[in-house]
């Protein structure tokens, strides 16, 4: 029991704060859309991205990490919804179930298109980048190891615990039909 | 389910009423219900024991197999 409150706690504390961030960033965002001038000198560097010479093709991986952080909060959303059962011991709810699938999607998700947005980033400006760092093309190597770090560790990650989430899911579901079956064994 | 529960007519027959029965049997009212309603999907042999000994009959007397 105690695991499952910190558990929920936790899952409170990422997701409020999630909220909180974004509804910060849009005020900033907003701010430095129409008022720059009238922002605190440490937010003035944040106007890069909207004064023009900003590359267009960077704006792809911003919005991928932005595509990706509002897709986290929907499932955080979702995970936190299933928490509330089961700290009432109901472990074999549809809510558990149909919660812990929505968020392992989510989850795989989250992991393609923003991987894939990134890569996408990746061969879009790779020669606005090499330009500015080497002057030439990138060579395979550096391309492929470009693209692992694209997807990175921590994608990789979010894609297991994805598809454990949905693994979870399916026992969820196969304990509910094996309690069902218990309890209407007389 | 082709397996039908008699219970109703041995209670009947031996004029006991449900509530008697589950008191004797050691189960809830409920369960009982969901026995007689033919939801439950399985019988322990535990409770067939007790409720053949309550009601002082055969497994078959309560248990019928009618084809669908």
């Amino acid at each position: 029991m105690t695991t499952i409150r910190l558990l929920k706690n936790l899952i409170n504390i990422l997701f409020w704060g999630m909220i909180v961030f974004s509804v910060l960033s849009f005020i900033l965002f907003i701010m430095l859309l129409f008022f720059p001038e009238s922002l605190p000198r440490i937010f003035q560097p944040f106007g890069m991205f909207f004064n023009g010479n900003f590359p267009w093709q960077l704006w792809i991986v911003q919005f991928s990490n932005i595509l990706g952080f509002l897709l986290f909060i929907v499932s955080i959303y979702y995970l936190k919804k299933c928490i509330n059962p089961l700290e009432e011991q109901r472990f074999y709810s549809d809510e558990v179930i149909v919660n812990l699938k929505k968020t392992g999607r989510l989850f795989i998700i989250i992991t393609i298109v923003t991987t894939l947005l990134r890569i996408i980033g990746l061969f879009v400006f790779n020669d606005l980048t090499n330009n500015m760092m080497v002057g030439s093309k990138l060579g395979t190597w550096a391309m492929l190891s470009s693209i692992a770090s694209a997807i990175g560790y921590v994608n990789f990650f979010l894609l297991i615990i994805g598809l454990f989430l949905l693994v979870f899911s399916t026992v969820f579901n196969n304990g509910k039909l094996l309690k069902e079956e218990n309890d209407l064994t007389i | 389910m082709p397996i039908v529960v008699n219970l109703d007519i041995m209670l009947v027959k031996r004029g006991m009423k449900s509530k008697e029965l589950a008191e004797i049997i050691g189960i809830t009212t409920a369960n009982l219900s969901i026995l007689k309603s033919g939801k439950a999907k399985a019988m322990r042999f535990s409770t067939l024991e007790a409720i053949c000994k309550a009601l002082d009959c055969q497994p078959s007397d309560i248990l019928e197999y009618v084809e669908d």
